[in-house]
């Protein structure tokens, strides 16, 4: 799961940060979760490789 | 006598008789001139004119019914209407008043239309609320579906739900869990989502407009599990061509739930348009 890795990089986060600041979504189309919006104030967007390599 | 002609007796039938190169061309008797042939010709001449005496009535007459008749007061009486063969109108009665409406961009004044059997209104404006009939609902596009099968939502994740199974959807508007109205206008719309056991953590639902977050629903912290529905409800204007709504729904129970399935009243999304544009 997309939350997992996230979670894995930044521990810190809370789920209050996901429901406020940084957005999962799932269109249910088949193409798996995605990062739908990120405006944590102190961390960084995570990339590609960085989910890859968790 | 001059200017005179002076008769010293009439014949046995009480006739005068006038001939012209000793041809009878007309007579007189008690009931008046009567041509023996041909028509009664006035002079073509611009000053010619027939003259009557005030009280009476030019009338033509065939066997013995009045067709067409001039008053003294120039009133023109026909038996029945002209047709509009000949040139008229073909109308036999009127009502109201005013100037007579012709067919090509007529400006009609406070016309009172009565019950038409057919009236079609589609340049229409105007039209007052009052004057809509009792229990008129408007027949804007309505829907209302509900998920076959559940949808998996991970946790923290906001995650569209699936509605397979149409209840109804009058305008042909709603696919693959998507209400696109094609009639513009303001939809309220309507979602619940239940999960088979509420576990804890933070649960809403959402509408979405367009790929994006429009409303959200009650947010619900739940401490231990419990049965029950996150719901959400909002006025939502739709363009009737581009606009979509979908339902997503969050929950941050810590593991993936899967929201009810069928028929029951559970889980679903509905709505209808309340509003013209």
């Amino acid at each position: 799961m997309l939350y997992d890795k996230i979670k894995t990089l930044y521990p810190q986060l809370t789920d209050k940060d996901f429901m406020t600041v940084i957005t999962l979504q799932n269109d249910s189309d088949g193409k798996g979760d995605y990062i739908a919006k990120w405006e944590h104030p102190t961390l960084a967007r995570p990339t590609e490789e960085q989910l890859n390599a968790v | 006598m001059a200017g005179q002609i002076k008769v010293d007796s009439i014949n046995a039938d009480s006739n005068l008789a006038l001939k012209i190169a000793n041809t009878a061309v007309a007579f007189i008797d008690s009931s008046g001139l009567r041509p023996t042939s041909g028509n009664v010709s006035l002079d073509a001449t611009a000053t010619s004119k027939l003259y009557l005496p005030s009280a009476n009535t030019v009338a033509i007459q065939t066997a013995g019914v009045t067709g067409l008749s001039i008053s003294s007061s120039q009133v023109v009486t026909l038996a029945n209407a002209l047709p509009v063969t000949s040139g008229g109108t073909g109308v036999t009665t009127s009502t109201g008043t005013g100037a007579v409406v012709l067919g090509t961009s007529p400006v009609l004044t406070t016309p009172a239309l009565g019950t038409p059997s057919a009236l079609v209104l589609t340049n229409a404006t105007g039209l007052p609320q009052a004057g809509l009939g009792t229990n008129v609902a408007g027949n804007g596009p309505a829907f209302s579906a509900y998920p076959s099968a559940g949808t998996s939502t991970p946790n923290n994740t906001s995650t569209k739900i699936l509605f397979q199974t149409e209840e109804f959807d009058t305008n042909n508007n709603f696919a693959s869990s998507t209400f696109t109205p094609t009639v513009a206008g303001y939809y309220q719309i309507n979602a619940a989502i239940g999960p088979p056991t509420f576990t804890s953590g933070y649960h809403f639902a959402s509408i979405y407009k367009n790929g994006s977050v429009y409303k959200y629903g009650q947010l619900g912290y739940v401490a231990s599990s419990i049965n029950g529905q996150v719901v959400v409800s909002s006025l939502v204007y739709c363009n009737g061509t581009t606009d979509y709504i979908e339902i997503y729904w969050y929950q941050s129970s810590g593991g993936t739930i899967t929201c009810q399935a069928g028929g029951g009243p559970g889980t679903w999304f509905n709505g209808a348009m309340v509003r013209s544009a």
